[in-house]
């Protein structure tokens, strides 16, 4: 059993609007230069001037992406939260330690939600991250595949919704409100085709 | 993509952390063993209006339905509350300098978000 455990983490937003440079010519300096200027005693130094012409040829209209006018900046937070030393089973993440023992392990290891390389399959049938009903201190989940795939927070309710997508490669994470949320209301399930995903869910 | 156009690049970080033994030193936690974190360009997930509220001190904000995307810092104060189904059910908590962002579903997502006490949040969403 851990001695105590937290989770750090942070958010990071960038919004930017696509904007259009229209085709321009920079002006052109057609210029003359003197290798040094003026003159010496015995001779004169602008015999020794050569003309250096700098010529810029017409740049085409491109797009580029810039900081959206309206914010101006990034956005996003952190902080961590401490989580209960002892969560429920190895399924509070979806990974195994590399450094796990069989007989450290309590879940049965034929049971779905253990896998050795952290990632869960994600289909038209939703899966639930916990069955654990203790309040939830702390949630995280990547889409780790292809395709998008949707989060519920009311796992078991006639008609759940699906409130949050994520897209292939983002990620999620949010904080539990008292005990509102427990860690069995989670849920997640593909949008329109099988994904994979790797998750982590603590309890208070 | 055509001509203004708005993406968004958002990123979400945790690293889940251990105290050993002797409760002197944090480590990555031993049953995640290391930092985890995603990111993605939306982009056609999304429309193209955009509005940004920096600073507002004014509760419940009550945004409704309709959003592609939503992001919502806690700047100061006490914790802020957030709702998906309209204010009937407070699910996410966020405290003082956490964020949160997701793309979400413009017709699932019933956003609104309130104060446990005194706070000034800073949110955005693009429909």
């Amino acid at each position: 059993m851990a001695q105590d455990r937290k989770i750090q983490f942070a958010t990071q937003v960038i919004a930017k609007i696509e904007a259009q440079q229209g085709a321009h010519t920079p002006s052109v300096p057609s210029k003359s230069h003197s290798a040094v200027p003026g003159s010496l005693e015995e001779y004169n130094l602008t015999k020794a001037g050569y003309t250096r012409s700098v010529t810029y040829s017409t740049r085409s209209a491109y797009q580029y992406n810039k900081t959206h006018t309206s914010i101006n900046k990034s956005l996003g937070g952190n902080g961590y939260i401490d989580i209960n030393a002892t969560q429920p089973g190895d399924s509070w993440t979806s990974f195994i330690s590399p450094q796990a023992t069989w007989d450290a392990n309590v879940s049965n290891w034929e049971a779905v939600d253990d896998t050795w390389d952290g990632i869960i399959t994600i289909s038209s049938a939703v899966v639930q991250l916990s069955s654990d009903a203790n309040a939830l201190a702390f949630c995280y989940i990547k889409n780790t595949g292809s395709n998008t795939v949707k989060i519920t927070l009311q796992y078991g309710a006639g008609s759940p919704t699906y409130p949050f997508k994520l897209v292939a490669g983002s990620s999620i994470h949010f904080k539990g409100y008292s005990t509102n949320l427990t860690l069995n209301k989670i849920g997640v399930v593909r949008d329109s085709s099988d994904s994979t995903i790797e998750y982590v869910i603590a309890k208070v | 993509m055509a001509t203004n156009d708005v993406t968004v690049t958002v990123k979400n970080f945790c690293v889940p952390q251990e105290l050993e033994s002797t409760g002197v030193k944090w480590y990555l936690d031993s049953d995640c063993g290391r930092k985890l974190s995603g990111s993605a360009v939306l982009a056609s997930e999304m429309g193209n209006t955009v509005a940004f509220v920096d600073s507002t001190s004014s509760f419940p904000v009550d945004l409704e339905a309709g959003f592609d995307f939503f992001y919502l810092k806690c700047v100061s104060g006490s914790d802020v509350k957030l709702s998906l189904d309209g204010g009937s059910n407070y699910l996410i908590s966020l405290s003082v300098g956490e964020a949160f962002a997701s793309y979400v579903d413009s017709s699932a997502a019933d956003i609104k978000f309130d104060t446990t006490g005194s706070s000034t949040v800073q949110y955005l969403t693009i429909t």
